[in-house]
């Protein structure tokens, strides 16, 4: 699973000639710059909404609390490159907000006003920041649940008022699960290409594809994406750290039930929108305006191939799902097993990928692929006389593999918290009791983190129904997804026709979002 | 399937336990095994899922074609080529990563053919070796010269000018006639162009290059970096959006863009930015107006490298050409072949004759350029 | 015949040897207990004896076959070793009836049930079965990892602390209850614990373990009560007063007279070990040293009295005893101490001392 990864990194050790020179001395501190204001930003952005909305639908009682218990995980459905596309086309000149401001004032020419640029920095960071917030919601919310109440009722009875309890207390105590979420919600932001493209904000991603199409240098692009690596290296150490922390947290603390607090007055109201707008933000308008869209505007091409398309969808991502829970779970329970650093550095190793943008990545897959299918033909040629052509690449099965390689941090990530909380007399237990390592993972682990696993099966399948640059490279021919139709018909500029497709991602995101929600709060028994 | 390998760990597992003390190796071992028997029950499952897209073709009648360019807008080729020919075209359309997938599928590649809608692209691939030179009389005769590779390795399909649009109210006829004049300084802040990185604004500033040499256009560039309206974004239907809504008063973009927006029934927004606007064809250095073209080529390790050639000769004919003047809006490559009529209402125009080749050759230093100047920022 | 034959086991973590030597052995239908401060190794040994831990170096036979030494190791689920855990480690996902069963495995399906019946009725759960572990009580689940454990009658049962999850009340109650089931299946068990009390009550043979890493003494548990051989053993037992002297003569001059130490050596340096209920306290003074109570708390059955010795010999330190009865106005008195016979203990003094 490190391979792909280890090729991207052995690809920029080729040489490059001089275009870092030309990089240092021209565009690279911009790229730098800009990359960093956008992880900083999204990094606020996600932990204000995340962690915020999390402790008010865990802690307090408000209107619609539990529709919004699982609501605001909705907007993990939609597509980065979709909601900013539905915001450029409300905020920007000719759109209604802007419409209504003239209207309203009677300017006629952009010079006579000031309005935000949608196509910014801030709004690639108010757009990611919009769908990646629930990543920290999701993390956040079970270490709010799991917090022991007696720690949270014992700093009230030392004085403080539930605001510090919540800043002083609670926020550090889940410290650790915040900064897991925010690892993940990092590396999207790393890969994303499509908003920060469709912005015109120059981050390291985009520089690896000029480096790369523009330069002709895909050595050179590797080389951004190492040193994009490395931001990433930072983010793992804290995960780990924060991890380990975990652990101990896990041991000490007694699980109460909480009693939710009943907010009273202007209150209540306060809470609900403050969970209503990243909700309605994130989701709500941008679903709404493709579902006009795709009922009202959409042309009968629309529906070419949809189906075919979203099944093939539904297909990868699933294939996704499995094998990278599976390895997942391999490669926690090996750890768990036999602690070991090889093993543990390969496995963080492996889930660098998800930090790499997509379409660099599936190089680091079709290489190591096609060698290895030309090596068998090779042997094939000289030894048995016939060729066996590309077994594996331009296949279902290098598409699956590419999923896998990218989304094996969420599954890792989400394994490792599960098996984290089983205590290890559990495994000595049921060794004991006479079952075999593997039993032992069959019959106790699985069905204990059922929570866990379904939770990195859910991560990865929405994620995969996502996924369109390794898709683009990698797929066989005539081999269509939702998201490559998407884009096929963003890229013709039918937008229109282009939303049914979307809608099927978003939607087909929401069911296993949902089916999440179920799980979280019935988790602790 | 699964459990059988599980079984199977669980016996090396045990063996390894006994008889070997090198536990660390043991251990390694164990997992080593059982993720490469979980990776190639994965592989094989996937094998026997896939395997009609993957079985050999040579008997088949069929081309394989990785492809630059939309889906939406070859289909109708394609589909015609199919009916005429009885010869299936297979298709993988992508961006990004197409040149790395050809040179690490090498000689077991799949693709025998490859199109692309820019010269950029095109001379990459033929710079790696990935592509085997055509002999073809229907080609020399239906393409000219300049439009092809003269070793027949790549052959131009369909060229598309980038001009410029003007508004109709701000911009008198006659007011600019080339790119030199976007320098100007009386356009300041009133031009707006797409991305300085993208592969159009590229190839348009290498064109500069292969006319004035690099230090005159990088001078260019700065100039027109000075003029410009706002931060480069969007793609060129976005500029003339731009000068219909009082943005800017210049936008560089390419023809056919104006022609999908008149013709664009279900956007009536488009057809009025369409109708603020008035295309000009600009000269360069006196050389005529800069064009890039659509393209194919022959894969080096085609397996079908007939009836790809059929397909590239079908790409050039009559039929073909006239869609690509009728359907995509382009100039066809054959000569004549009439213009859509939309698209001859702008008037005739000059096409450069520069060679297509050194265009590309120009397009990394182009790159650099546009980074020097701080193009985007 | 022999349930479990530990023998000269070495352990280390990283840098940090835990276990040194260690041997032992526990017989059918014997209850050997383990007695040693927190973080001393003991609970390393038992998940060595089960197959937890990997052995490093030494020896480990289950009912007389070799289930781990230099060359071979048997894994845990191999072994038919019981193991009861601290924290009882119930699978919270599974009903009490298939925790049970869970180590049933090879039985037909007539036959799980009526062991796992068999051993709720030994435990004394019966329709518990159905229930999940959680909403059990504390004693209750300990009860249910204790019918797990024995379920597949194992021929050794390790039992890790096994009664420091419960409270003071129930602990008593559960213990004896515990040894009853325990003496009935007769299965060899080797328990280990920080509690004397805990040990002493439950153990047919102890054996104590240091801090080293290392048995220090191992008997009947009065033997080893009333005759430790080593400093650290003898203070092990609850409170005591530990005094310094040298041997002159056959005998030490401590704070509290003259104690007889006939098989030490003349000129020794040594420390003596009193327990809190070796000193004897009265009003009366004819067999002991003067002195001044300084506190006296009443606790019951006894009070614990703090004193210090009056006259030159006095260092003015403290010393402590337990005296039977409640007596909450001794302070301030004066009152004559001695030591019970056989109740002071005498070691030369460790060179790390």
């Amino acid at each position: 699973m490190a391979i792909p990864v280890a090729t991207i990194v052995i690809l920029a050790m080729s040489s490059s000639d001089d275009i870092w020179a030309h990089l240092l001395s021209t565009v690279l501190p911009e790229y730098v710059m800009s990359t960093i204001g956008l992880m900083v930003g999204v990094a606020i952005g996600t932990v204000i909404i995340g962690v915020g909305t999390a402790w008010l639908v865990s802690t307090r009682d408000f209107p619609a609390r539990r529709i919004f218990e699982w609501a605001l995980l909705l907007p993990l459905a939609m597509p980065g490159y979709v909601i900013a596309f539905v915001y450029t086309d409300t905020l920007e000149f000719a759109g209604p907000v802007q419409g209504a401001l003239r209207e309203l004032f009677g300017w006629s020419s952009p010079r006579d006003y000031w309005f935000p640029e949608i196509r910014s920095l801030g709004g690639a960071i108010a757009m990611l920041s919009l769908v990646l917030y629930p990543y920290i919601y999701l993390t956040a919310r079970t270490a709010f649940l799991e917090q022991s109440v007696t720690l949270l009722e014992a700093g009230r009875s030392l004085g403080r008022g539930p605001w510090r309890n919540f800043l002083t207390l609670a926020v550090p105590m889940a410290r650790p699960a915040i900064i897991v979420g925010l690892t993940l919600a990092m590396m999207e932001t790393l890969n994303d290409f499509g908003t920060v493209d469709f912005f015109a904000v120059s981050t390291m991603t985009a520089g690896i594809f000029d480096v790369w199409f523009n330069m002709n240098s895909i050595a050179g692009a590797a080389q951004i994406a190492t040193l994009m690596l490395l931001f990433v290296v930072v983010l793992i150490v804290a995960e780990r750290w924060g991890r380990r922390r975990q652990r101990f947290h896990q041991s000490g603390a007694r699980v109460g039930h909480r009693p939710l607090r009943p907010l009273s007055g202007s209150n209540r109201y306060l809470a609900f929108l403050a969970c209503f707008l990243p909700l309605a933000l994130g989701f709500i308008y941008p679903a709404a305006v493709l579902t006009n869209m795709a009922f009202g505007e959409a042309s009968s091409d629309a529906l070419d191939g949809f189906f075919s398309a979203a099944a093939n969808s539904l297909t990868l991502s699933g294939l996704a799902a499995v094998f990278a829970v599976a390895i997942a779970l391999f490669l926690g329970y090996g750890m768990r097993l036999y602690p070991n650093r090889v093993l543990a550095v390969a496995g963080r190793f492996s889930s660098l990928g998800y930090a790499v943008p997509g379409a660099v990545l599936a190089i680091g897959v079709i290489t190591p692929l096609a060698w290895l299918d030309n090596s068998v033909d090779g042997f094939a040629r000289s030894y048995l006389g016939i060729s066996t052509g590309l077994i594996l690449s331009g296949t279902i099965v290098a598409v699956t593999f590419g999923y896998v390689t990218r989304f094996l941090a969420l599954s890792l990530g989400a394994v490792e918290t599960g098996l984290g909380r089983i205590t290890p007399n559990i495994d000595g237990a049921a060794r004991t009791l006479g079952h075999s390592p593997l039993s032992v993972l069959r019959r106790i682990h699985i069905p204990m983190m059922r929570g866990s696993i379904l939770i990195a099966v859910i991560l990865v399948f929405v994620d995969g129904m996502k996924e369109l640059p390794m898709t683009l490279i990698l797929r066989p021919f005539n081999f269509e997804t939702l998201a490559t139709q998407v884009q096929q018909f963003a890229k013709a500029e039918q937008f229109a026709d282009a939303a049914p497709g979307a809608l099927a991602i978003v939607a087909v995101g929401i069911l296993p979002v949902i089916l999440l929600s179920r799980v979280i709060p019935t988790r602790r028994q | 399937m699964v459990i059988m390998t599980s079984q199977l760990i669980i016996i090396l597992n045990k063996k390894f336990w006994f008889f070997d003390m090198k536990k660390q190796r043991a251990r390694l071992m164990f997992l080593t095994v059982g993720a490469a028997s979980l990776v190639g029950t994965a592989l094989i499952a996937g094998i026997l899922a896939s395997l009609p897209t993957v079985a050999p073709a040579a008997e088949k009648n069929e081309v394989n074609l990785y492809s630059y360019r939309q889906p939406g807008l070859i289909k109708p080729f394609l589909d015609e080529f199919t009916k005429r020919t009885g010869i299936k075209v297979n298709v993988t359309v992508a961006e990004k990563g197409m040149l790395e997938r050809l040179k690490a599928e090498g000689r077991n590649t799949p693709a025998d053919m490859v199109l692309t809608t820019d010269i950029g692209r095109l001379s990459a691939i033929a710079d790696a070796e990935m592509l085997r030179p055509v002999k073809s009389e229907v080609l020399e005769r239906n393409i000219p010269a300049h439009y092809r590779d003269p070793k027949g390795v790549w052959f131009g399909l369909s060229v598309r000018a980038r001009v410029l649009f003007v508004s109709k109210d701000r911009v008198r006829p006659g007011e600019i006639t080339s790119y030199e004049q976007l320098t100007d300084p009386k356009w300041r802040g009133r031009i707006c162009t797409r991305s300085g990185k993208h592969v159009y604004n590229i190839s348009m500033l290498a064109a500069v290059i292969a006319e004035k040499g690099e230090a005159e256009a990088q001078k260019w560039a700065a100039g027109v970096r000075e003029n410009l309206a706002r931060k480069p974004q969007g793609n060129d239907r976005a500029q003339a959006k731009a000068i219909a809504e009082g943005v800017c008063d210049v936008a560089i973009a390419n023809t056919y863009y104006m022609a999908l927006m008149t013709t664009n029934k279900k956007s009536p927004e488009q057809q009025k930015w369409a109708a603020a606007t008035r295309v000009v064809f600009p000269d360069l250095n006196g050389h005529g107006t800069h064009v890039n073209i659509s393209g194919a080529a022959v894969t080096e390790h085609a397996k079908h490298p007939a009836n790809a050639v059929k397909l590239l000769e079908f790409l050039s004919e009559d039929f073909a050409q006239q869609m690509y003047a009728d359907q995509n809006f382009e100039y066809p490559v054959k000569a004549g072949v009439p213009l859509n009529d939309l698209v001859a209402s702008w008037g005739k125009f000059k096409p450069s004759t520069l060679e297509i080749s050194k265009v590309a050759k120009f397009r990394p230093l182009a790159s650099r350029i546009m980074d020097r100047v701080q193009f985007n920022k | 015949m022999t349930g479990l034959l530990i023998e000269d086991v070495q352990h280390a973590y990283d840098d940090t040897t835990v276990l040194r030597g260690v041997s032992l052995s526990v017989g059918a239908g014997e209850i050997v207990c383990l007695l040693g401060p927190s973080g001393c190794g003991k609970t390393t040994l038992l998940r060595i004896a089960a197959g937890l831990e990997r052995l490093q170096s030494g020896h480990v036979s289950v009912g007389g076959v070799t289930v781990a030494d230099g060359t071979r190791f048997l894994m845990p689920e191999q072994r038919g070793v019981g193991f009861m855990f601290q924290d009882y480690a119930l699978f919270p996902h599974l009903t009490i009836q298939q925790n049970i069963e869970f180590g049933l495995d090879g039985l037909a399906p007539s036959a799980k049930e009526k062991r796992v019946k068999e051993v709720l009725e030994q435990v004394d759960l019966v329709g518990y079965g159905a229930g999940y572990p959680h909403l059990l009580s504390g004693g209750q689940q300990q009860r249910v990892a204790l019918a797990r454990a024995l379920a597949p009658e194992p021929g050794v049962l390790l039992l890790d602390e096994p009664f420091s999850g419960l409270d003071e009340t129930l602990r008593g109650q559960v213990r004896e209850e515990i040894l009853v089931i325990l003496k009935d299946t007769g299965v060899a068990t080797l328990m280990v614990t920080h509690n004397p009390e805990e040990a002493m009550f439950m153990a047919d043979r102890m054996m104590v373990m240091g801090p080293g890493g290392t048995i220090l003494q191992s008997g009947g548990p009065s033997d080893v009560y009333t005759q430790p051989t080593d400093e650290f053993v003898a203070s092990f037992f609850g409170q005591i007063n530990k005094l310094t002297g040298t041997v002159e003569n056959g005998a030490v001059e401590s704070l509290l007279g003259s104690i007889a130490t006939p098989e030490l050596e003349n000129g020794l340096p040594v420390s003596i070990i009193i327990r809190a209920d070796g000193i004897e306290i009265s009003p009366d003074g004819s067999a002991g040293r003067a002195i001044t109570v300084t506190s006296a708390r009443p606790l019951g059955r006894s009070t614990f009295v703090r004193f210090s010795v009056v006259g030159e010999e006095s260092d003015g330190s403290e010393l402590r005893c337990r005296l039977p009865g409640l007596h909450a106005d001794l302070v301030g008195q004066t009152m004559f101490a001695s030591v019970i016979d056989g109740h002071a203990f005498v070691f030369p003094k460790s060179g790390k001392a």
